[in-house]
């Protein structure tokens, strides 16, 4: 299943759901920004930028990803000099990289620069003690997304 | 004298008239009926087999149904969703102007609506290029996915709304049709479900029957005394 919105193309693996939106402009003037999240659970309409809503439904092999596009101008800090959107190793992540503590819950989060768009990669797996297999999980949805310049 | 003869012709002109009208009505529904395929075959018997178009035959198989589904919600979300995560999902197709689906609009604004075999409810109005997005965001419930998307209506050959597609974990479709409330739908999907599993209790039951020995033909199978 081929999910497009804002420039960024995701050809979803079978047993993922994914949901992206054009976020209200950061300033007037300004166009708004992606938000992508994508999941092996479902995801309600209700939910925050990072997960919360949806993280708490994660069994230990379920995953969670959040792709946050910042304003372009941030494209050039050092926060973001990352190119290219990274594929985590079971080594990326710890207990320790989450919004709330969640049991056994693990996260990784990287800022990085693609096709000129600042992002964001936060990702949560249902268990920090599989996260040899959760980031199998999260490797092969990133490998089939794309992310070109802003419509 | 005279005038009682003209009023009985004027009167009998009018029943000519009348009965020219009903000749003329009935030959036209029995040339609808002909056009259905339900005309008169005097060299047979039994009933006459009608094909009405818009009423679909049961899924026999071909035509595999989509392993996922995408759209956008009524506030701008690109949605997709797979229907093969492990979890059952009972597709809803349903329309804002539907007289029919009132019923199940409401019925799902109860946040405790009870899904037949535990599935996950989505609700599938066609794209909003044909739809009235503000006539669905009145009726649509907070709590269930709505998706507008005219491709899965489409990919599951939807007649008309309502129309509910019960999808097991895997993809595969086990029970879809319609009616005219929630409780006759979840009757429906539950002995959908009931009869899906049933295959799989037979085999299990036959597996535990050959593992202690017992092969199909076997003589204690057949009942009666030792």
């Amino acid at each position: 299943m081929r999910l497009e919105h804002g420039g960024v193309v995701v050809d979803l693996p079978a047993g993922w759901e994914a949901r992206a939106r054009t976020q209200p402009p950061s300033e007037p003037g300004r166009t708004g920004n992606l938000l992508l999240h994508a999941a092996t659970v479902p995801l309600p309409s209700a939910r925050g930028d990072f997960g919360s809503g949806v993280v708490e439904t994660l069994a230990p092999d379920d995953v969670f990803v959040s792709l946050f596009e910042y304003d372009a101008a941030d494209a050039g800090r050092a926060l973001f000099a990352a190119r290219g959107l990274p594929v985590p190793r079971p080594s990326d992540f710890s207990t320790a990289v989450l919004q709330r503590t969640q049991l056994d819950h693990s996260g990784a989060q990287f800022f990085f620069t693609a096709a000129g768009r600042p992002f964001c990669l936060h990702v949560v797996l249902g268990s920090h003690s599989r996260r040899a297999a959760g980031a199998a999980t999260v490797g092969r949805l990133l490998v089939r997304t794309t992310i070109g310049a802003k419509p | 004298m005279t005038a009682l003869v003209v009023a009985l012709a004027v009167a009998v002109l009018l029943l000519a008239v009348l009965v020219a009208g009903l000749l003329r009505s009935h030959a036209e529904i029995l040339k609808a009926l002909h056009e259905l395929g339900a005309g008169l075959e005097l060299d047979r018997s039994g009933p006459v087999p009608v094909t009405i178009d818009g009423v679909r035959t049961p899924r026999t198989g071909g035509g595999d149904p989509p392993g996922s589904i995408s759209g956008e919600t009524l506030d701008g979300e690109s949605v997709g969703i797979s229907l093969t995560a492990g979890t059952p999902v009972l597709l809803a197709f349903l329309s804002s102007g539907c007289t029919t689906c009132q019923a199940f609009w409401a019925a799902f604004a109860d946040p405790h609506v009870q899904v037949p075999g535990g599935a996950r409810l989505v609700v599938v109005a066609k794209s909003l290029s044909e739809e009235s997005p503000s006539a669905l965001a009145v009726r649509a419930p907070q709590h269930v996915t709505l998706l507008a998307s005219s491709a899965a209506w489409e990919a599951f050959s939807v007649p008309g709304s309502p129309y509910f597609v019960l999808v097991d974990g895997a993809g595969r479709v086990v029970g879809e049709g319609s009616a005219a409330t929630w409780p006759a739908v979840t009757t429906l999907m539950g002995q959908a479900t009931a009869d899906d599993r049933r295959p799989a209790r037979e085999q299990r039951d036959e597996q535990a029957l050959a593992a202690a020995g017992v092969h199909p033909g076997d003589p204690s199978l057949q009942g009666g005394a030792p």
